[in-house]
């Protein structure tokens, strides 16, 4: 048994999980405060690379500092696409809001399809290159920034859930919509801004990736089941279940590419099989809070 | 033989007891009625006969069979019929196509055609006072109709023991008896019932027995006179607006 | 009324001798756009047959591309009649409909969808992982329908016509019987339906299974056409896309909608891809938004007040 392999390949899941954390925190808000299933979610991701990229490309700005801009430009998106495409089917039958999600999907897949062609595209920063070495253990500098970025935003997160009147209110909502109302909670207001949030960390997570991947118009069907995966795991509504659950969905597909024959084909059932299997023993996830 | 026998029956949710060694036992033809202030049981009671929640301890005989942890769809071919407090219709069909599912599918798998489904159905739709609106759509009914309907859909299972769950909540006086009127008609063709409701005049008129669940377990069952001044009774009550005596 | 009964099968009996006419005026090309639009026809109504449960299936596709894998293998390996190895297509995804449709019967319609587009990538992982059966990545190749000659297409043409209208008969026979009234009541409210005597598991299954065994049937039929097929073109997103949005655009809970969607969004995403080329399917979504905001009842819900809901 290699321990020094065995060091990096949970060094490597556990890196990997923190990137999912961004993309399933934000899902996770969405779903605990909404109820509705976010399938344009990935779309964040996919615009936050986007931007990232162009401004790099285009105007040099290093990704960090692209940062705060994606999540304030992805936070207004999210508020009018929630006001405008999503508040209205709220209230509609579960169908309705799949395939309007569905829809918005196709949409925005095509209408980046049609700006910036199919091609897989990425940038080389100035530390792209750049890993750090811990004894044996290999860690991108990249990738590294992208997991302490993730640890930061769910923490900051984590505290303007717990302290600000918006997150109390977040919390009231996720746990019983109708006595929140009751109470007075502004449901309609707490929505929006969820919306925003959410997909602002959506756009965080595509910053990320356009740092250690190629970004191209699908990118995000490439998470958005991964992330649905985490959160039916964690538990709908539960940042800490999200995180949790990144972290195993990131261990368990490291340790798969690794040791399993083929590994790297299979790794990508990992997050399906998770799926299929707590929607059977337990949809409501490892965290739910009832 | 009782119709409907009730042993011990308990039903645990986490830690909480919702129903306690509730003992209840219903002879063919009687008008049995179930009463007790909000929280004590009584739907819950229903859930665990119907077979929509499962039975935490205790046993459930129909007809000498025992139906505990068999499920709801059985329950309804095995003979019962149940309304819910919040009607439950169709809202895709018409009030016919609602009363013929019952019909259709409330006995056996082959069940009737859909021919002599229909024809049942109408003539329960008569008896329910709901000729009139057998093709309205369910938005157009009025909460007294919703109830009747209600009524029909149950009754289309042709079932010997009808279990009515607060039929008259939100009714108008008027409403009330004629739905009384219903309940006393359905009773004259054999039909066996357990009433739960919150309209006292209404049950104590209608039964001819009265058990009153508290915090999950009975604390009376006695004709409804002895039930209206059983001090227990009035005492679980305490708090609650509602009326005793029958008017 | 007697009349309205003449003019339905006169028009029935006009579009029957227009359907089995068509290979004799129209070009190779047009038969071909035809055949497929037979193809969706037969994936959106019975997509849609599963909506009248009220289960919402995202994945799709996997029945097309289970049906189309077993008759490609199976015809690869034992030569059987092309009608044999599509029933066992059919059959196969009937039996992946029964194990999905099990594993999801307590879910909620969202956790249900969600789970039908995990099945879809798994077996399509499945699939490309395991090329001992099924050749992995690179595909199956068959010999070409019926020689691959002339009147290859025309041929392929009356099959697919078949299937379609075996389909769509079933679709209509289904909504007019017993069947159909423990199909809505599921749908409307699985509580009050089982409290008269239906049992959910097995119609929710029954729905699956039926609706599965003929998407497995025209997977078989697509495979044997194209006589070739690949992970990526069995299980692709855009045929459990187009089976929701087919439906969706002609009325869900008709039998005629389906087949008007089917038709419409066929021809125009041909015409579609051929125009614009890349990112056409943006189209796609655009309706998919516009129909649940301002015509939720699709297309047949305009007519409603003619056709009664009947079709």
């Amino acid at each position: 048994m290699d321990w020094a392999i065995f060091a990096q390949v949970i060094v490597n899941g556990i890196l990997t999980g923190g990137l999912y954390s961004l993309i399933a925190v934000g899902l996770t808000l969405i779903f605990g405060v909404m109820r509705v299933i976010n399938f344009m979610h990935g779309e964040t991701l996919m615009i936050g690379s986007y931007l990232t990229y162009f401004l790099f490309t285009l105007a040099g700005i290093d990704p960090f500092l692209s940062l705060p801009l994606a999540i304030f430009v992805l936070f207004c998106l999210g508020m009018a696409i929630q006001r405008f495409f999503i508040n209205p089917v709220i209230d509609a039958p579960h169908f309705n809001q799949i395939l309007l999600t569905f829809g918005l999907v196709l949409i925005l897949q095509n209408l980046a399809l049609i700006l910036f062609t199919g091609n897989y595209i990425s940038m080389t920063t100035a530390y792209s290159a750049i890993a750090l070495k811990i004894g044996p253990i290999r860690l991108g500098l990249a990738r590294l920034m992208g997991f302490v970025i993730a640890i930061a935003l769910t923490i900051l997160l984590s505290l303007a859930l717990k302290k600000t009147e918006w997150g109390k209110s977040v919390r009231a909502v996720t746990q019983d919509r109708e006595a929140a109302m009751l109470m007075g909670v502004n449901v309609d207001r707490v929505n929006i801004i969820a919306f925003g949030v959410g997909s602002a960390m959506g756009g965080a997570a595509g910053v990320v990736t356009s740092m250690i991947m190629y970004v191209f118009p699908l990118i995000g069907m490439l998470f958005i089941l991964k992330a649905f995966a985490i959160v039916v795991l964690g538990g709908f509504g539960s940042i800490a279940g999200a995180v949790v659950g990144s972290l195993i969905l990131g261990l368990t597909e490291s340790l798969v590419t690794n040791y399993l024959p083929n590994g790297s084909g299979w790794a990508e059932g990992v997050s399906f099989l998770i799926l299929i299997v707590i929607l059977i023993i337990r949809p409501k996830g490892l965290f739910y809070a009832e | 033989m009782s119709l409907l026998e009730c042993t011990g029956v308990t039903k645990y949710f986490g830690g909480l007891a919702a129903l306690h060694q509730v003992n209840l036992q219903v002879s063919a033809g009687e008008i049995v009625g179930l009463i007790g202030p909000n929280g004590s049981g009584k739907t819950t009671l229903f859930n665990v006969i119907t077979g929509l929640y499962p039975l935490s301890m205790g046993s459930i005989r129909f007809k000498g069979e025992d139906i505990g942890g068999i499920r709801p769809f059985q329950v309804c071919r095995k003979g019962i019929g149940r309304t819910f407090q919040i009607s439950k219709p169709f809202t895709r069909m018409s009030v016919l196509e609602n009363v013929m599912v019952g019909a259709l599918y409330g006995k056996t798998t082959a069940g009737e055609d859909l021919k002599n489904a229909r024809t049942s159905s109408e003539a329960i739709l008569e008896q329910a006072g709901l000729s009139a609106k057998k093709n309205a759509r369910i938005s157009d009914l009025t909460l007294e109709d919703k109830k009747r309907l209600e009524l029909s859909k149950a009754l289309a299972t042709k079932p010997e023991l009808l279990l009515l769950d607060e039929v008259m909540a939100g009714l108008n006086p008027t409403e009330i008896k004629e739905i009384m009127e219903l309940i006393r008609k359905i009773r004259q063709g054999g039909m066996t019932i357990i009433v739960v409701e919150h309209v006292m005049h209404a049950v104590m008129s209608l039964a001819d027995r009265v058990c009153v669940l508290h915090h999950g377990e009975k604390i009376a069952d006695a004709p409804p006179e002895e039930v209206s001044r059983d001090k227990r009774v009035i005492e679980s009550y305490l708090g609650e607006e509602f009326l005793l005596a029958s008017s | 009324m007697p009349n309205r009964g003449y003019l339905k099968i006169l028009s029935l009996l006009i579009l029957s001798g227009i359907l089995l006419s068509i290979p004799s005026v129209l070009s190779q090309y047009s038969l071909h756009m035809m055949i497929l639009v037979l193809v969706f026809v037969v994936i959106s109504t019975s997509w849609n047959i599963l909506v009248w449960t009220h289960q919402i299936s995202l994945g799709h596709a996997a029945f097309f591309g289970i049906g189309a894998y077993t008759a490609a293998i199976v015809y690869n390996a034992w030569q059987l009649p092309i009608y044999a190895d599509m029933i066992l297509g059919g059959v196969f995804a009937s039996l992946g409909a029964v194990l999905i449709g099990v594993i999801c019967l307590r879910m909620p319609p969202w956790a249900l969808a969600i789970a039908t587009l995990a099945f879809a990538e798994a077996v399509k992982i499945l699939v490309i992982m395991l090329p001992g059966l099924t050749e992995g990545a690179e595909g199956v190749a068959i010999a070409p329908l019926y020689g691959g000659g002339e009147m290859a297409k025309v041929y392929a043409y009356y099959l697919a016509l078949t299937i379609a209208f075996l389909t769509v008969l079933t679709a209509y026979l289904l909504k007019r019987s017993r069947l159909y009234y423990a199909f809505t009541a599921i749908h409307d409210d699985q509580e009050a339906a089982s409290m008269l005597g239906i049992n959910p598991t097995k119609y929710k299954v029954m729905a699956f299974t039926i609706s599965a065994f003929f998407v497995g049937i025209v997977g078989g039929f697509y495979a044997h056409y194209i006589s070739y097929i690949d992970p990526h073109a069995a299980f692709n997103i855009h045929i459990s896309v187009e089976a929701q949005i087919m439906p969706l655009m002609g009325g869900l809970y008709t039998v005629a909608g389906p087949v008007v969607g089917a038709v419409i969004l066929t021809l125009l995403g041909e015409y579609l891809r051929i125009t614009v080329k890349t990112g056409y399917l943006i189209i796609y979504g655009i309706i998919l938004v516009l129909f649940i905001f301002y015509l939720p009842k699709g297309l047949m819900g305009l007519t409603e007040r003619w056709t009664k809901g009947r079709f």
